[in-house]
């Protein structure tokens, strides 16, 4: 599914020059004023059951275990829900209605006043509370949610102290980090991987003997889910590596195969 | 004197370990620190440190935010330069003037990274391309200075844009980049010379353009002597920040406003939260 992730890069492709601050207040902006309306207003809200279903499903659950109790207790948040959700989006059903110049618009019963509706200050004003407060909660939800998930995007990945001599003194070193780490940035699983450190094992007894080693935190807890990540994000690096191997000279080429044959993922599994 | 000194290592110190925690603000108000430190110590001391420590700080705030790919890379390939910085200013065997070179290889290693990745694959070296533009922009910047005297005009600002997507996509020579931060250390004054409002304020700006212009327009590139002017001006600019503090007239210009993101985008999102929604609703 399309991601935040994936929604920065478009935008950052459409405005080279924004600074990070910009996008994250353009995307939250957007999201909160123009996006979510939309989806509410359009939005295909399915019947919940009737109330004498759902006396019957009262009955049951207090004579029901634990299990049925939890199940109606569910059920019941969810017609809540529902019903909030049709109430707003009978409220922004009436706005567009009564829209005359392509902008939302609210009376707020108390006089003849309107506000737009992307007003910053609409929602402390209006008289009916109701109509926008699941939206007004909606956003006071996402928000903190947006801009921790815009941040976390950027994944976080530490070159260890060992390799950083390396880098500067050794160009093809240096050019085959910079393909790892690129490689690991656009890899699809990049948002299920929490930090990424790049180090080095050395033997002292033998200089030449040398690993380089990806450890990467999932932040899955499922085993099976971890394999998958695993597997792909180091077959996706190795195949980047491979295929640059195509631009460099013979004498480049031989050095990074060393470095390739030498690249080791390794990831904490969880219990099975 | 030597405790004094050792204040300046200290700031450097703290510049450092910010560098290596990512916290690039802080990093930004240390290497002002530093340079406000070194005014209070008056002559003989070099500026030079702090005023490469601030544009790492920027340069990296840059690739942060834009996200980088390489970031990780640019961090750990930049990070011998900066205890480099260190090094040569603590060696009382150096001469001050080394740390130009320093701040050459340090723009040079760090320009890859501060390119997209289309500049990246279209543009190389260019060396006397970028000696003929800054050429070009310092006798453009002769002729047009009366205009610094103007409420509205932007010409150090245009010159600095100029130079520093020239110095980016084409690279440059150490006189160069010695011009680019003669030119950036006087747009610090200028700033508080446009806040500041009279005429005669603005007419401050000349005798130190002057210096910058003839300076640069010898036949050989004098370092003392570039080193002594950028010291001056970056200590008159810490004496306006005591007598101002922070000033926001230009930054305020220059932050991009804000924009609509691209329709096929708003589509994306819109069916991506469409969906979450009708699953926690079915």
């Amino acid at each position: 599914m399309y991601n935040i992730k994936d929604a920065i890069e478009d935008i950052q492709k459409a405005n080279p020059n924004a600074d990070m601050k910009t996008i994250e207040e353009a995307l939250i902006n957007t999201i909160q004023n123009e996006i979510l309306p939309n989806i509410l207003i359009n939005i295909a809200l399915p019947k919940g059951p009737s109330p004498g279903q759902l006396k019957i499903l009262e009955f049951r659950s207090r004579r029901g275990g634990i299990r049925v109790k939890e199940r109606f207790e569910k059920l019941q948040k969810n017609i809540n829900l529902l019903k909030n959700l049709e109430y707003v989006k009978a409220k922004l059903e009436y706005i567009k209605y009564i829209n005359s110049s392509q902008e939302y618009y609210f009376y707020n019963g108390s006089g003849n006043q309107f506000y737009t509706f992307a007003h910053p200050d609409f929602i402390g004003k209006t008289d009916y509370g109701d109509p926008f407060a699941l939206l007004d909660e909606t956003r006071e939800y996402m928000r903190p949610r947006l801009i921790s998930e815009i941040s976390k995007s950027f994944l976080k990945i530490d070159i260890m102290e060992s390799i950083i001599g390396k880098i500067k003194e050794e160009p093809v070193f240096k050019s085959f980090i910079k393909i790892v780490e690129t490689s690991l940035r656009r890899t699809k699983y990049e948002y299920e991987i929490s930090n990424i450190n790049i180090n080095e094992l050395r033997d002292y007894e033998i200089p030449s003997w040398s690993k380089i080693i990806i450890n990467l935190t999932s932040k899955t807890d499922d085993f099976d889910e971890s394999i998958t990540i695993w597997d792909s994000i180091q077959k996706h690096v190795r195949d980047d590596l491979i295929s640059k191997t195509k631009e460099l000279s013979e004498d480049e080429k031989e050095l990074f195969n060393i470095y390739l044959k030498n690249l080791y993922f390794h990831m904490e599994l969880p219990e099975e | 004197m030597s405790e004094l000194i050792d204040v300046l290592s200290q700031d450097i110190e703290a510049i450092l370990a910010a560098f290596n925690e990512e916290n690039y603000g802080l990093m930004n108000i240390l290497s002002n620190r530093f340079m406000a430190n070194a005014t209070f110590l008056k002559n003989g001391v070099n500026f030079l440190p702090g005023f490469i420590y601030k544009d790492i700080s920027q340069n990296f705030r840059r690739i942060k935010n834009l996200r980088t790919d390489t970031f990780a890379t640019a961090k750990a390939d930049c990070r011998p330069i900066l205890e480099k910085i260190k090094d040569y200013y603590l060696d009382s065997e150096r001469e001050p003037t080394d740390l130009w070179f320093v701040y050459l290889e340090y723009y040079i290693t760090v320009r890859e990274h501060l390119l997209s990745d289309i500049e990246r694959k279209a543009y190389g070296t260019n060396l006397d391309y970028t000696r003929f533009t800054f050429t070009w922009l310092l006798e453009f910047l002769n002729e047009s200075k009366d205009l610094l005297l103007h409420d509205k005009n932007r010409l150090l600002n245009g010159i600095l844009n100029e130079m520093d997507r020239t110095l980016r996509c084409h690279s440059g020579r150490l006189e160069e980049i010695v011009s680019f931060s003669l030119l950036r250390a006087l747009t610090h004054i200028y700033t508080y010379q446009i806040f500041e409002g009279s005429i005669d304020e603005r007419k401050k700006i000349f005798p130190l353009l002057d210096d910058v212009i003839s300076v640069l327009s010898e036949d050989k590139i004098n370092l003392n002597k570039c080193l002594e002017i950028l010291s001056n001006i970056l200590s008159e600019w810490r004496k306006y920040y005591m007598r101002y503090m922070e000033v926001k007239i230009m930054r305020e210009i220059s932050i991009e406003k804000g924009f609509e993101l691209p329709e096929d985008v708003k589509e994306k999102i819109s069916e991506s939260i469409s969906k979450t929604l009708g699953e926690e609703i079915e």
